[in-house]
């Protein structure tokens, strides 16, 4: 089925369209929601009310820009709303107070592939990997996150440079990342100079 | 992304392209969960066949339990009854109260010692005194020149009906100290009630019957208390009201003491897995080779797979039988679902994995195609189910522990020959590194036994209630015995169930 063909049958309501875009979509979607999410129970909650969100709007979606991003900002509001809800930012390390945060080697899990750098993310208290997701893996600039997670400006900048250092920190010691002299480099081997 | 390197300017970057990249399965519950949000109205169809079914269900045990009362309800003619009737009136007017007694029944009721009746179904005099003479109701009449004379204020019928010719009771209405005259109705719809007669050459003492529909009939009422006080034996009257009234058709032992249960146990069910020691030649630790090039000795293949306990279920009706005070046999029949979760990665493709098996005098490695690898250090991000659906014969036998009249204290045991009727195997390859979904190396025939503990509870309505906590055991591996792993499946729920007696 073509994406067109799923477009259209999905906005009339027609189910075989609706399962074969979510098919197409949700792994990649639960992926986004897995970064957020505390655990993956919660990441499913939020994979399915993003979804429904979605068919339920896709008679608004104009064809402008993929349609995978159209879902993925969707999906991605949905999961902030839900963390907002919930108040997941006051459960253990809230937005502005994260600090004197230690890195146990037995925190960094035993995992294999691409997912390495996905579990070090969650592993940041989830002020920190908020803002890091929406900054530099969604793409939004720190005023939208001020106006998405009701902070200012100057705080989502401060916030993320403390994120990025506790990530750097973290994929320092799984060694996906190495040092060399005053800088980092990022990859999965490399040859430290 | 290994040939890929990325300064610090470039962290963004880094992240987005090795995020990109990052795919989860979700679980089928979440695409079920979204249609049932989307499609709300096909729940409908389902929801009115459940209460459909509900409905037929209580319809059909409404019906049964109305007819089965009805007949119980009716009389068969043989009965004893006494009323408390209005018969003649006084000068002014008023109707007066007395005490009818009537007496009907064939020879072979107990203690229906009816006159014998002629040839035209009469009944004489001298067969009414010696009928009242043997129940002892000589009191109430005296006899004068063959004929009854009925003393002051009551008034005694002696009839006889055909064995249940008729569901209605007899009334009889006479002025006092006088004989009674009764005149038969062959119909159901005569209404006439008795006369007085006062013309002592009539010998002839006939019943008639009233329809149940007429009023008089529908409100005469049983005073049997009063009049049986007066009258009868205490053997006669515990006759009477175990069955003359109740009108219980006696029951067979065997129903006596049989009961139906219904019941259902829902429970967590895990299971016992080990290597097949029955193999021969037999295992050791290096017979569990990894791939066909690369042995790689397993310790305990408990601690190579990533498992969780699941919900179990089963559900089945079962024949008790009371062999004595404290101990009932059963034998029925169960349905099972058991059920436990292995936890996997999905692959993106499809690999070659090699099952163990023991064709009796060596071992084989057998290909087979994996899409699944195990997760014992992964993401866990697939929940493969295994299961099984069974029929099984459950016997065994409850012991009364403590307990009386309502309450009861329970242990039970029961041996549970079974049947796999289906079910779903993820069986672990022999270096553990994948699962192959293999359901034919499931076993037709299976042994389990349960063990359990409960309260009996018998409520007014006669139904019985059951509640306590069950262990079921299966003795034989689910797996055929060529396979390299045994797995014994166990669950430990709560039984409920329902009884009722026939």
């Amino acid at each position: 089925m073509t994406e067109e063909q799923m477009l259209a049958g999905t906005i009339k309501n027609n189910a075989a369209a609706q399962e074969a875009l979510y098919n197409r979509f949700s792994p990649r979607m639960l992926g986004v929601c897995y970064r957020f999410a505390k655990n993956r129970e919660d990441a499913e909650d939020m994979l399915q009310e993003g979804f429904i969100k979605v068919f339920t709007q896709l008679h608004q979606y104009r064809n402008e820009g993929a349609l995978e991003g159209w879902i993925r900002r969707i999906v991605v509001h949905t999961c902030i709303n839900i963390l907002k809800k919930n108040k997941k930012f006051t459960d253990s390390v809230d937005i502005i107070h994260a600090s004197g945060i230690h890195i146990k080697e037995d925190m960094i899990p035993a995992i294999m592939q691409a997912k390495q750098v996905v579990e070090c993310i969650r592993i940041l208290p989830i002020g920190y990997r908020t803002v890091l997701n929406l900054y530099a893996i969604e793409g939004f600039s720190h005023r939208e996150i001020g106006q998405l997670l009701d902070i200012e400006e100057s705080t989502s900048r401060s916030q993320y440079t403390r994120a990025k250092a506790m990530l750097e920190e973290i994929l320092l010691k799984k060694n996906i990342i190495y040092k060399t002299g005053n800088k980092s480099l990022y990859g999965k081997t490399g040859v430290v100079r | 992304m290994e040939n890929k390197f990325y300064t610090d300017d470039d962290f963004e970057q880094f992240l987005k392209d090795t995020t990109d990249s990052f795919r989860m399965y979700p679980s089928k519950k979440v695409w079920y969960s979204i249609y049932n949000d989307l499609h709300p109205s096909r729940k409908w169809p389902s929801l009115a066949v459940c209460l459909l079914l509900i409905f037929a269900i209580l319809f059909v045990g409404i019906t049964n339990n109305n007819s089965i009362n009805k007949s119980k309800k009716s009389f068969n003619g043989n009965n004893y009854f006494a009323a408390e009737t209005e018969h003649g009136t006084d000068e002014s007017g008023i109707p007066k109260q007395g005490k009818t007694i009537a007496m009907l029944g064939s020879g072979s009721n107990k203690n229906a010692q009816a006159a014998t009746p002629g040839q035209n179904r009469n009944i004489t005099s001298s067969s009414v005194s010696d009928v009242l003479l043997k129940n002892d109701m000589s009191s109430y009449f005296t006899e004068e020149d063959g004929n009854i004379q009925v003393n002051g204020g009551n008034n005694i019928v002696i009839g006889y009906t055909d064995q249940g010719s008729t569901t209605a009771p007899v009334k009889a209405t006479t002025a006092s100290n006088t004989r009674a005259k009764v005149t038969r109705s062959n119909a159901t719809t005569d209404e006439t009630a008795t006369v007085a007669d006062n013309d002592p050459a009539d010998a002839d003492t006939r019943i008639e019957t009233i329809t149940t529909d007429t009023k008089e009939a529908s409100t005469a009422e049983l005073n049997k208390t009063n009049i049986f006080k007066d009258l009868l034996s205490k053997e006669d009257k515990e006759w009477i009201e175990n069955y003359a009234y109740n009108n219980q058709a006696s029951i067979s032992k065997f129903k006596q003491r049989a009961a139906i249960q219904y019941y259902v146990t829902p429970s967590i069910g895990f299971r016992f897995l080990r290597k097949n020691n029955d193999f021969d030649p037999p295992m050791n630790q290096q017979t569990l080779v990894g791939s066909n090039t690369q042995p790689d000795p397993i310790l305990d293949i408990n601690d190579e797979v990533t498992q969780k306990s699941s919900i179990n279920m089963e559900a089945g009706v079962t024949l008790l039988y009371n062999v004595s005070k404290r101990t009932r046999l059963k034998a029925g029949l169960q349905f099972n679902y058991t059920s436990y979760i292995s936890f996997a990665d999905r692959m993106k493709h499809p690999s070659q994995s090699y099952l163990l098996y023991n064709s009796g005098s060596s071992y084989i490695m057998v290909p087979r195609s994996s899409s699944y690898a195990n997760s014992i250090t992964g993401d866990k991000n697939e929940r493969l189910n295994n299961k099984t659906v069974q029929l099984s014969l459950p016997v065994g036998a409850d012991f009364k522990l403590l307990g009386k009249d309502k309450l009861k204290w329970y242990a039970g045991a029961t041996v549970q020959p079974s049947f796999t009727t289906g079910g779903q195997v993820y069986a672990i390859s022999s270096d553990t590194k994948n699962y192959v979904e293999q359901n034919d190396l499931l076993r037709k025939w299976n042994f389990a036994a349960g063990l359990e503990t409960f309260l009996s509870y018998k409520s007014p309505s006669g139904i019985t209630i059951n509640a306590g906590p069950q262990l079921r055991y299966q003795f034989l591996s689910t797996y055929k015995k060529q396979y390299s792993y045994t797995e014994k499946l166990y669950n430990v729920g709560i039984k409920l169930g329902v009884t009722k007696s026939f």
